[in-house]
């Protein structure tokens, strides 16, 4: 006999106090009470006697007896009073099946999975009644899928419920849950059973387990290969050109030789073959160039799907372009400020045509003024100053800039100072306009962002492709800076990868701040992250595409491919291995506590209805209306009693 | 202990409906010309009663002349005569009257001045003069009530000032009410009539002093079904004497039998003498005792 919640000590400890609390109460309760009446002429000698033997014994012993039984009951019930040995007590069990990729492998007519839950009901089955049971998925994350419960109805069909995953096991954390869960329960742990193929990365090869840990082992298919990962960059160099390379693995101990076949959108580039040493992993490279949208796809011929990494497929966005259209009469000035962006689609107008200006995205408006559509944005070179959309406070001449802003980002890397300027309009400035950049005067150049009535307008106060300006550095990253604010989605870098399923690496540029970095997945969700030493670090649990955009670059991180962990776990020699004896579970501790619970209740009901109802209604015997009643009636009533 | 209090012992609600009442007695008795109930004995009063022969020394002034012209014969006109008959209220002011009231209850002393403020009150619309007697261990300072209603306010003056203390003697109470009254009346008892020594023969000595005697027992819940329950040291309210008692169904049933037997003693005596009994228990409205029991034993109508 034992009790779980409460030592000897304290069990003996609060029923001496309860004990006494009701004895002391019981006493009170019988103790003599002082009374003054009216008179003591009716009260009959009878029961003054009676008084006298009465008080040498406790009144109502039965009762005392009922009340201390039934607390002695009811506080075994509360120390969940156990019937057998300490050692046949129920346990805490943590079941750990691991859900990784490789638990998806088909080995024979089941796959690893079917097998690990095969396992584990018959584990289950050899342990004892009153053991509870945490069942745990383990792969990336150790997440608990039951709460400790001896409800084996309830535990096997959690069990038939669970699916593979596409992460690799990590089996420290794994471990590390279920100590503490088994810590954290209060009962008596028992042991913590790892059931599945026991693969795990390089650094948890020689990971030690738990004291009580139990290897149930699932035999997997030793030879296996299959595509590591894929990543498509775009060329800087050739416009529309790609740079596809595709990783394959192979996991097994053999040499093995695979075919590599890859295509975009139907079209096959030409298969490769690779040969592949036991443990090996080895990229191929494509280069190929496409001005649309669409889905890489590499496949690995000649060996068995059997975790889904076969086969890798990327989707590659479809590259934006900016409509520009300049209204000039000088087209070869701008022609080379335009022509060394590939994502631009440059028409140019005279300034004294009428053509329509709704298929542009921006309208550059050299020396000239022109009615601008609401939704177009416009940068202006030097306008008449009657027709400037910003007003004109001074014409200055001979000017020299003094100041850009490079603190913003259309003043961004523009340094030069002193430059001269023949003639130059200083503006007039609201609230909101950005200032990139002036003269001693003023503003000479400003910018103000899209609203509903317009659409965003810069404005250059002079003329930057003058014969000296165009010779200047400044003036193209003048325009590429004030292009790049217009339209910032257009001149992003892309880059496409496809990356295996758990913790992800996104290596940054070194002009790229982690707080200007924005993650999201493909249902617009935004996906938290970490980011260390120019390095971003998420998770993800199942495949999914992401995106992860900053202020000039956007990478679509496409997280599809099992992570197929390729070292066997090795913990220590004295694991325990194998399915245990059903005899050394079966027989549990018998639980006394409902039955002693339900005992104390009918003690105290059985004494409430012998004494406590009786007192009670003594107390109430009193009828107002007998006494209402005429005394000769009353005393007819009492004599027929 | 008596509560103290400013508030009226009966409000004016119910005095209004305590105008159509009447004090009553059932005896004749001698007395002065005056009050509205009949005597049977013939004398100077206002109503004519019966004619008789005239006999020497019969007032001249009662000879119905006109008879004797008619009939040549004296007759002698008879009138009825309506006696002020004193009636006196014996209120018990003993220590008695404030035990046995649970929390929250009114005692007996307080229910008994309210019964007697709506006698007061009864017989002061009737023109009636009525005596409050105080008693304890011997008959307290009294109070007459007479001159009409508009009277009535010092009267509930001086019973919202009385003190319930000290032993019930009956005994010497009755020995010196009727040295004290001499003259035959309504006598109004209100009272628990729990003296220790007997107060039977008490109130047996002044029914045969020719007093009518109108007894109202009052009693509390608990003076006559004890509410105790195993040992309880019992104090009488009076003599303070103690008695350990170890108390069951039993007892209580025997408690109640002893108090009904002597109420029943008590209505016994009332009536054997000509008199009127009526026990009223403390958790009765006051409205609903004067013109339930008390109207019923005749004692107002």
């Amino acid at each position: 006999m034992f009790f779980l919640n409460l030592t000897a000590a304290e069990f003996l400890a609060l029923l001496g106090g309860l004990s006494g609390l009701i004895a002391a109460l019981y006493l009170l309760d019988r103790a003599k009470r002082k009374k003054i009446v009216s008179t003591l002429r009716f009260w009959t000698p009878a029961a003054s006697a009676h008084e006298s033997q009465r008080r040498k014994r406790v009144r109502d012993p039965w009762s005392l007896v009922l009340q201390l039984t039934s607390l002695l009951l009811l506080l075994l019930a509360i120390a969940q009073l156990q019937w057998g040995s300490r050692s046949r007590r129920g346990r805490n069990y943590v079941m750990l099946l691991d859900t990784s990729a490789w638990s998806a492998q088909r080995n024979g007519d089941a796959t690893l999975l079917e097998r690990e839950k095969e396992v584990a009901e018959r584990y289950l089955a050899a342990l004892g009644p009153q053991d509870r049971v945490m069942l745990v998925r383990a792969d990336a994350l150790a997440a608990p899928v039951t709460p400790f419960t001896s409800d084996r109805s309830q535990l096997t069909s959690a069990l038939r419920g669970m699916t593979s995953g596409y992460s690799a096991l990590n089996v420290e954390q794994a471990l590390t849950f279920a100590r503490q869960a088994q810590s954290w329960s209060g009962g008596e742990p028992g042991e913590v059973v790892y059931a599945g193929p026991g693969m795990v990365s390089e650094s948890e090869v020689a990971m030690q387990g738990v004291p009580s840990l139990r290897m149930l082992s699932i035999d997997r298919a030793r030879e296996h290969v299959g595509i590591r990962g894929m990543g498509v960059q775009r060329s800087e160099a050739v416009e529309n050109a790609w740079q596809a390379a595709v990783t394959v693995k192979n996991y097994g101990p053999e040499r093995v030789t695979a075919l590599v076949q890859t295509g975009f959108e139907g079209t096959a580039f030409a298969p490769r073959t690779v040969s592949l040493e036991g443990g090996a992993e080895r990229a191929i490279e494509y280069n190929f160039v496409t001005d649309t949208a669409g889905q890489l796809v590499a496949e690995l011929k000649g060996v068995d799907d059997r975790m889904g990494d076969a086969r890798a497929a990327l989707e590659l966005p479809r590259i934006p372009f900016l409509r520009v259209a300049v209204f000039t009469d000088r087209p070869e000035v701008f022609r080379p400020l335009f022509g060394a962006k590939s994502r631009l689609r440059v028409q140019f107008f005279a300034t004294s045509g009428h053509e329509p200006t709704a298929a542009a995205d921006i309208m550059v408006l050299d020396r000239t003024t022109r009615a601008v559509p609401a939704n177009v944005a416009s940068i202006w070179v030097d306008p008449p100053r009657d027709g400037s959309p910003f007003p004109v406070k001074t014409l200055v001449r001979d000017a020299a800039i003094r100041n850009w802003h490079s603190e913003t980002s259309l003043g961004e890397g523009l340094h030069a100072r002193d430059a001269r300027i023949p003639n130059a309009e200083v503006f007039q400035t609201f609230d909101g306009d950005v200032v990139v950049g002036s003269i001693a005067e003023g503003p000479v150049m400003v910018a103000r962002g899209p609203s509903q009535s317009r659409g965003a307008t810069a404005v250059i106060g002079f003329d930057p492709v003058g014969s000296e300006a165009r010779l200047d550095l400044t003036t193209p990253l003048l325009f590429a800076n004030l292009l790049r604010w217009i339209s910032p989605d257009v001149f992003r870098s892309i880059e496409v990868a496809a990356e295996r399923v758990g913790t992800v690496s996104v290596p940054l540029d070194p002009g790229e701040r982690p707080d200007q970095i924005h993650i999201f997945n493909q249902r617009g969700m935004r996906v938290p992250f970490v980011a260390t030493k120019q390095n971003l670090q998420l998770f993800a649990g199942s495949p999914e595409v992401l995106h992860v955009a900053s202020e000039g670059r956007e990478r679509v991180v496409s997280v599809t491919l099992p992570d197929v962990a390729a070292f066997e776990w090795k913990p220590t020699a004295n694991t325990a291995t194998g399915l245990p004896i059903r005899s050394r579970f079966t027989h549990g501790a018998l639980d006394l506590w409902r039955w002693l619970a339900v005992l104390g209740a009918l003690g105290l009901l059985a004494e409430w209805m012998l004494f406590g109802r009786q007192r009670a209604f003594k107390r109430q015997s009193i009828s107002p209306e007998l006494t209402r009643r005429p005394v000769a009636e009353q005393e007819t009533e009492l004599a027929a009693k | 202990m008596t509560r103290r209090t400013t508030e009226p012992l009966v409000d004016r609600h119910f005095l209004e409906k305590l105008e159509r009442l009447t004090l009553h007695w059932q005896k004749s008795f001698n007395g002065l010309v005056g009050g509205h109930n009949a005597s049977r004995f013939a004398g100077a009063g206002q109503e004519f009663l019966e004619h008789r022969n005239f006999h020497h020394g019969d007032d001249l002034r009662a000879v119905n002349w006109r008879a004797y012209m008619r009939f040549d014969k004296l007759f002698l006109k008879m009138f009825q005569i309506e006696p002020r008959v004193p009636v006196r209220l014996l209120l018990d002011a003993s220590a008695s009257m404030t035990a046995g009231a649970a929390a929250g209850e009114i005692t007996k002393f307080e229910y008994a001045r309210k019964i007697a403020a709506a006698l007061v009150y009864v017989a002061l619309v009737r023109l009636d003069s009525i005596l409050l007697q105080p008693f304890s261990a011997r008959l307290l300072e009294p109070f007459l009530a007479s001159g009409g209603r508009h009277r009535f306010q010092p009267a509930e003056n001086y019973l919202r000032e009385l003190r319930a203390e000290a032993k019930t003697n009956f005994f010497d109470t009755a020995r010196q009410y009727l040295s004290t009254y001499p003259q035959r009346g309504l006598t109004i008892v209100i009272s628990d009539f729990l003296d220790d020594s007997d107060c039977l023969h008490p109130l047996q000595y002044l029914a045969d002093f020719g007093h009518e005697l109108l007894l109202i027992q009052l009693w509390s819940e608990e003076d006559r079904q004890p509410p105790e329950d195993g040992e309880v040291e019992l104090i009488d309210a009076e003599t303070g004497e103690h008695a350990r008692m170890a108390v069951d169904e039993r007892a209580r049933d025997a408690y109640v039998h002893a108090f009904d037997r002597y109420a029943e003693e008590l209505k016994k005596l009332a009536l054997r003498n000509g008199g009127r009994y009526a026990g009223l228990s403390t958790s009765f409205n006051i409205e609903e005792a004067i013109f339930g029991p008390l109207t019923l034993a005749q004692g107002l109508g």
